[in-house]
């Protein structure tokens, strides 16, 4: 078996959380149960990495084995990584069986004719997403089987998540193959990024919880009727207000938990505007200014400002919509209002 | 709501009429829920918002309904959706483009039998899944519109082997049924 494949495996193994790794391997599926049990997988990571990748020369493994448990890896940890969405337009209308052979076949074919130097491998899971995993060589050199990029892409759709390797340069080339292989005409990235892949995907596939008017009551939707302790001594002021804020922030947030984005991005390129009296209002060139909101979840902390008290309820548009406009990084400009939405609003 | 704020009269016993005006107005309560229920199961149902309407599609196979989708439109200046919770790779963007802002009922009833046909078509492939599992070799291979399986498969249920290979294609995204089918052993 080759050096660099065993190596590459060593530290793969190395990476997966302890108690994860025989789970993960099992699935993996090249090492038998028979195999695995001579393992034990209480010593030291670094022990039993070192006996799977005995086992694995037992094996003879090669390069898309050790892709797949990379691939495996990163299906399981996928929020270690940072993810962007891409969107993709086509104008023909004929229905698309998607043939999954022709894709990776389309693809393979776009990449290597551009490039030769590259390791592609695929894996198909049951929400019909598909993982691709591309190791970047140059002209010259073999690939580097650490300078990876992995794409998720769920057919027929028209969104495609990237998490691209630090190679800037090969993204145009990647994202040209994907468009491509996937029968659309052109591709361009949405101002859509986070860790948490399964939050993207909500987002651009509409499934995180949004409020609806309707008449029909959804049947899994129970009010909680919290009971708090109702002591008669004390009297809520506020009660009105506060049940107010409630309500808004319901039909604002729905009921669900919200998709979650770390961060929010607004670049201002707007002109300041002041008090007449200040001098300085005879500036007219935009005052540049970029605000970043960082949270551990973004979307909760934003969806608890107003019942804690933080804020006006309801709040700024500019940060409830970013589920719907599937955005967290926005560009203000004069005019006020973030730039008009086409028919559909992504 | 009206129900619930009728205070108790002081006097200890209700009126007559008290009594018929509620049973009237508990049976008209009834009556709309049943008929509002009845919209729903239609497939098509919606409600007047402040911007203009949200309309909610259900749908259903044979008999069993399968969930429902929501459309809620702006209808100033024109007909224009606000937001949805249709899937992504229905033609939605399409289908808008087609048919809004000139004719929303034409819209609404092709949404409506794209998604009743996708909808019809998963749950076809997941019955045929979770009932033939012993007659299938492996899984049905599908992709996101279910319009295209896969899969091999005996006739005896039995035995190891999977001797045939069956391809369908589904070419009509509003209808349930596959137009193609290729069998191969």
């Amino acid at each position: 078996m080759d050096e660099i494949v065993a190596e590459y495996i060593r530290r793969t193994v190395l990476k997966i959380p302890r108690h994860e790794i025989k789970t993960m391997l099992q699935t993996w599926g090249f090492l038998s149960e028979a195999q695995l049990q001579t393992v034990n997988f209480h010593q030291t990571k670094d022990s039993v990495s070192r006996e799977v990748v005995q086992l694995c020369k037992d094996n003879s493994a090669d390069i898309k084995q050790a892709a797949l448990l990379d691939i495996i890896y990163n299906h399981v940890y996928p929020n270690k990584r940072i993810w962007s969405v891409y969107q993709m337009n086509k104008s023909g209308e004929e229905t698309d069986f998607f043939d999954l052979r022709d894709f990776k076949k389309k693809f393979k074919r776009r990449l290597q004719t551009a490039l030769k130097n590259v390791t592609i491998n695929f894996k198909e899971y049951e929400d019909n997403a598909i993982w691709i995993r591309i190791a970047w060589g140059t002209p010259y050199k073999k690939p580097n089987q650490y300078k990876t990029s992995y794409v998720v892409y769920h057919s027929q759709t028209p969104y495609v998540f990237i998490s691209a390797s630090v190679i800037r340069s090969t993204l145009p080339l990647l994202c040209q193959a994907l468009a491509v292989a996937s029968n659309y005409h052109d591709i361009r990235e949405m101002e859509l990024r986070s860790h948490c892949l399964n939050s993207l995907k909500d987002i651009v596939f509409k499934r995180y919880s949004q409020t609806f008017q309707t008449y029909y009551p959804r049947p899994l939707q129970e009010r909680n009727v919290t009971s708090e302790n109702v002591d008669l001594r004390i009297i809520q002021e506020n009660k009105n207000e506060k049940e107010r804020i409630l309500r808004v922030n319901r039909e604002v947030f729905g009921d669900g938990p919200q998709p979650k984005l770390e961060f929010a991005q607004y670049k201002l390129e707007t002109t300041f505007k002041s008090n007449p009296s200040l001098d300085v209002s005879d500036i007219k060139e935009p005052f540049r200014c970029l605000v970043k909101f960082s949270s551990p979840h973004l979307l909760e902390s934003l969806k608890s400002l107003a019942p804690a008290g933080l804020a006006d309820a309801p709040l700024s548009p500019l940060l409830t919509c970013i589920p719907q406009k599937a955005r967290n990084y926005f560009k203000i400009r004069e005019r006020k209002g973030i730039f008009p939405g086409s028919f559909v609003s992504p | 709501q009206l129900l619930g704020n009728e205070g108790v009269a002081p006097s200890a016993e209700p009126d007559a009429a008290q009594r018929s005006a509620r049973a009237v107005l508990e049976w008209k309560t009834r009556s709309v829920q049943d008929l509002l229920q009845l919209f729903y199961l239609t497939g098509l149902s919606g409600k007047r918002t402040k911007h203009g309407a949200c309309f909610c599609l259900s749908t259903a196979y044979e008999g069993t309904y399968l969930g429902c989708f929501y459309v809620d439109v702006t209808v100033r200046p024109q007909v224009r959706i606000r937001r949805h919770s249709v899937p992504a790779f229905i033609p939605l963007q399409q289908l808008a483009a087609r048919h809004l802002p000139a004719d929303l009922k034409r819209f609404l009833s092709v949404l409506s039998d794209h998604l009743n046909a996708y909808v019809g078509r998963r749950y076809q492939a997941d019955q045929l899944q979770e009932r033939f599992s012993s007659h299938l070799g492996g899984t049905v291979q599908r992709n996101s519109l279910c319009n295209m399986l896969a899969f091999s498969y005996n006739t005896s249920g039995r035995s190891e082997s999977f001797p045939f290979s069956a391809r369908l294609l589904y070419g009509d995204p509003c209808r349930s049924l596959p137009t193609e089918a290729v069998v191969s052993c």
